[in-house]
């Protein structure tokens, strides 16, 4: 178990698991994660398992004529948003890398996701 | 304790059971004493509120029950308004404010519950002790 201490507490803890456009899912959770931004809370945002593609550059959705909703995830630091967890063993599965993301994120291992969800005083989950 | 509860899931939907969950679960805190500060109605949750639903005989009718339990316990009853224009719940405004010559839609928003922004969501997370989501 890692130290508690150096792990970030938050009020309001986002958790992404589905990806971008496989469900609504992917958009609803993104404009949630932006209206507690507009509303200045202490924040973070995990990405995991198919939430990882979130992150991907790249998105290309006209042949999936869907609305691209990468602009969107790309203006979470002008919403003061930029506490983002990437899950480590989900990128390894994944086999995507940081360098594949258009925003940074810090990766994360299961226990500290753990630890983010325990301290966290309120979880919403996408 | 003071709860707020997000309903992502419909009453008919593949998940469907989840949202009888979510009846269940806030009929029960209310009977335990605790209280509600918000039903928050996302996604695919906005089909609860829906009044052109018709539950055949002999089924539970889910979104007449969350209606009783609202009106019952007066609870704050907010459908995400983005989310229910996409799938076709309209309250009297938005009726009246998409409704076209060629269009007629119908007012279908169960009393008792309003629909409002993302905000509430936020503000209903500061303000309660515990957010139970039911997707």
């Amino acid at each position: 178990m890692e130290a508690q201490t150096h792990i970030a507490q938050y009020d309001l803890l986002f958790i992404f698991s589905h990806s971008p456009y496989g469900s609504s899912l992917g958009r609803e959770g993104l404009e949630a994660a932006l209206a507690a931004g507009a509303f200045d809370q202490n924040m973070a945002i995990i990405f995991m398992g198919e939430g990882l593609w979130q992150l991907k550059s790249e998105q290309d959705t006209a042949s999936a004529q869907r609305k691209n909703h990468q602009k969107m995830t790309s203006a979470l630091p002008m919403f003061g948003i930029d506490a983002l967890y990437a899950q480590a063993s989900g990128l390894d599965e994944r086999q995507l890398d940081l360098s594949d993301f258009y925003l940074a994120a810090k990766p994360v291992s299961d226990a500290t996701i753990g630890v983010l969800i325990r301290q966290a005083k309120q979880v919403l989950s996408f | 304790m003071l709860f707020t509860l997000v309903i992502h899931a419909a009453p008919h939907s593949l998940l469907g059971s989840t949202a009888y969950n979510a009846y269940q679960f806030a009929q029960c805190l209310l009977q335990e004493g605790h209280s509600i500060h918000r039903l928050f109605f996302y996604g695919e949750g906005v089909h609860n509120l829906n009044a052109q639903a018709i539950t055949p005989q002999g089924e539970f009718d889910l979104p007449a029950a969350w209606q009783a339990l609202i009106t019952q316990y007066q609870l704050d009853s907010v459908v995400c308004i983005a989310a229910a224009l996409r799938r076709g719940v309209l309250d009297d405004n938005e009726q009246r404010r998409h409704q076209t010559a060629q269009r007629a839609l119908a007012n279908n928003l169960l009393d008792g519950s309003e629909l409002s922004g993302l905000g509430q969501l936020i503000d209903a997370t500061a303000h309660s002790d515990r957010t139970i989501t039911f997707a």
